[in-house]
């Protein structure tokens, strides 16, 4: 009975996770009235609030939305400053490549808060020391810059692994061709590992997509701090926080089960 | 406009940053030792052949691993009393010499759940590459499931997946910054509080950089030394 219900789902994917979001949702459902029974949805989610919630106030971007914002102008900025580090680091010309290696080691050892903190704070200080001008940044500014320098590191080590699966072969077919060094690295090796890495890249999007609710901390209102804006006011964390885990997880599970199906259509792909 | 640094300020507060380095330490280790056996046992149901066990490991995974953990923090810190519907709880923060002990398991609590399922995964991942072959020939020795499943493919498994396991140890040290939005009063915690004393955010920031450099490169090679004398020369594989 077990084999026949496995290769039910594994026949329909989709049913197969409708029902878990079901099930999911089910099951916190019996959480909340074997722990939490004295939970009134009705008078914490009211329609404003999860309007405020999802899209923030009126004539202002907040939110869930303003996750996505940032979550996708984070990760357009670190594919690019991402690839140019990885780009870097597999010179062998050891003046360039050492700051590469020094960079991605260093952001990679760091918690993001303490990177937000350093954007946040040290930026002020750093460009009135170098350009003698006050220079400051809003926190929704300095919120994406440092999810950009953060996720670059890891953009960056992914780009590498794209880089280095690609057979040596390759380049060698493209000198015998009379191709020049650049030309055989743009137009031959990064359209192939670019191709290799679009899977990881997603999961790392799904990542990126969770760690822009540490925004909260220097106070951008989106999806999180919306939240607990509300919270802070009517003070039904159980209610509220449910409601926050599960719209990211509804969102983030999405994205990671597309990034495993783009990952095994990749898979074909290379094996055919 | 210029900075003038003032250094001597580390040295004046340096009790809050050992203060701060301590508690790192605590959450950290802690975190990481129920992590590990809390992944462990997750990957365990995940690999069961009977499809309802493994199917609460799955969603155990995917559930935890799809929240943010700052959600997951706030959403225990803010809705349960961990000391007062765990009363023992208190007797080992009292142990461990934890003060607030609410933040404090809340923090812990989240840390776990959520590194957890990445330390499952990475387990899983390292059952799946054991050749079908050494279960085969555990059960022809005789073994018992539990056995084989101890003895054989668990070890070998755990060696093969000791890289990602390493980094998601160090995930969690990192992570464990985020214990300062519910007020542990941890590294991170500590800056801010130089820096609302003083208005030297610049130079705690610099030295709590640097502990949490010294911190991620004495774990992995902490590992890796743990990789290099306990696991591969008594497994006698490589």
């Amino acid at each position: 009975m077990n084999e026949a219900i496995k290769l039910y789902f594994e026949k329909n994917k989709i049913l197969f996770f409708i029902l878990n979001l079901v099930m999911i949702i089910a099951l916190l459902k019996l959480f909340q009235m074997l722990a939490y029974p004295k939970a009134d949805f009705k008078e914490a989610l009211t329609l404003n609030n999860i309007k405020f919630m999802l899209v923030g106030m009126d004539g202002e971007l907040g939110g869930l939305a303003l996750t996505f914002v940032i979550a996708i102008i984070s990760i357009i900025g670190s594919f690019i400053f991402g690839s140019i580090l990885a780009i870097a680091r597999f010179s062998k010309n050891r003046f360039i490549n050492t700051p590469a290696i020094l960079y991605i080691e260093l952001f990679r050892a760091l918690p993001l808060i303490m990177v937000i903190f350093w954007v946040y704070f040290a930026v002020p200080i750093v460009g009135g020391a170098l350009f003698h001008t006050k220079i400051s940044a809003s926190a929704l500014t300095s919120a994406l810059i440092s999810f950009t320098l953060f996720e670059s590191a890891y953009i960056a080590e992914i780009v590498r692994a794209g880089l280095k699966s690609i057979p040596q072969g390759q380049f060698e077919a493209a000198k015998t061709l009379g191709m020049s060094g650049y030309q055989t690295f743009f137009l031959i090796i990064l359209p192939q590992a670019y191709r290799r890495m679009i899977p990881a890249i997603v999961s790392q999007f799904v990542s990126l997509f969770k760690d822009t609710s540490l925004a909260y901390v220097i106070g951008v209102i989106e999806f999180f701090r919306a939240a607990t804006i509300i919270n802070n006011r009517i003070y039904q964390s159980f209610e509220i926080f449910s409601f926050v885990a599960i719209v990211y997880f509804i969102c983030s599970f999405s994205l990671s089960k597309i990034a495993a199906m783009m990952e095994r259509k990749v898979q074909k792909q290379l094996h055919t | 406009m210029t900075y003038d640094f003032n250094w001597a300020v580390l040295i004046e507060y340096k009790e809050l940053l050992t203060d701060g380095f301590i508690m790192t330490l605590k959450l950290s280790v802690i975190g990481i030792f129920l992590a590990f056996i809390m992944g462990t046992l997750i990957s365990l149901m995940r690999v069961s052949k009977n499809f309802f066990i493994s199917l609460i490991g799955v969603y155990y995974t995917e559930f935890f691993r799809n929240i943010p953990l700052i959600v997951q923090m706030f959403f225990i810190y803010f809705t349960f009393n961990l000391t007062d519907i765990f009363p023992f709880l208190e007797k080992f923060a009292s142990f461990t010499g934890v003060e607030s002990s609410n933040e404090f398991f809340s923090a812990l609590l989240a840390l776990v759940t959520y590194t957890s399922t990445y330390i499952a995964e990475a387990i899983r991942g390292g059952i799946h590459s054991i050749p079908k072959g050494q279960e085969e020939a555990a059960k022809s020795l005789g073994m018992s499931y539990i056995q084989t499943h101890f003895l054989i493919i668990f070890p070998q498994a755990v060696k093969i997946a000791w890289g990602p396991i390493t980094s998601q140890f160090i995930n969690l040290i990192k992570n464990s910054s985020l214990a300062m939005t519910i007020g542990v009063a941890e590294l991170t915690f500590q800056t801010q509080e130089i820096d609302s004393l003083t208005f030297r955010g610049f130079e705690a920031a610099t030295a709590v950089t640097l502990i949490y450099l010294f911190l991620t490169l004495a774990t992995s090679s902490f590992m890796g030394v743990i990789e290099r004398f306990a696991l591969i020369k008594t497994g006698g594989m490589k």
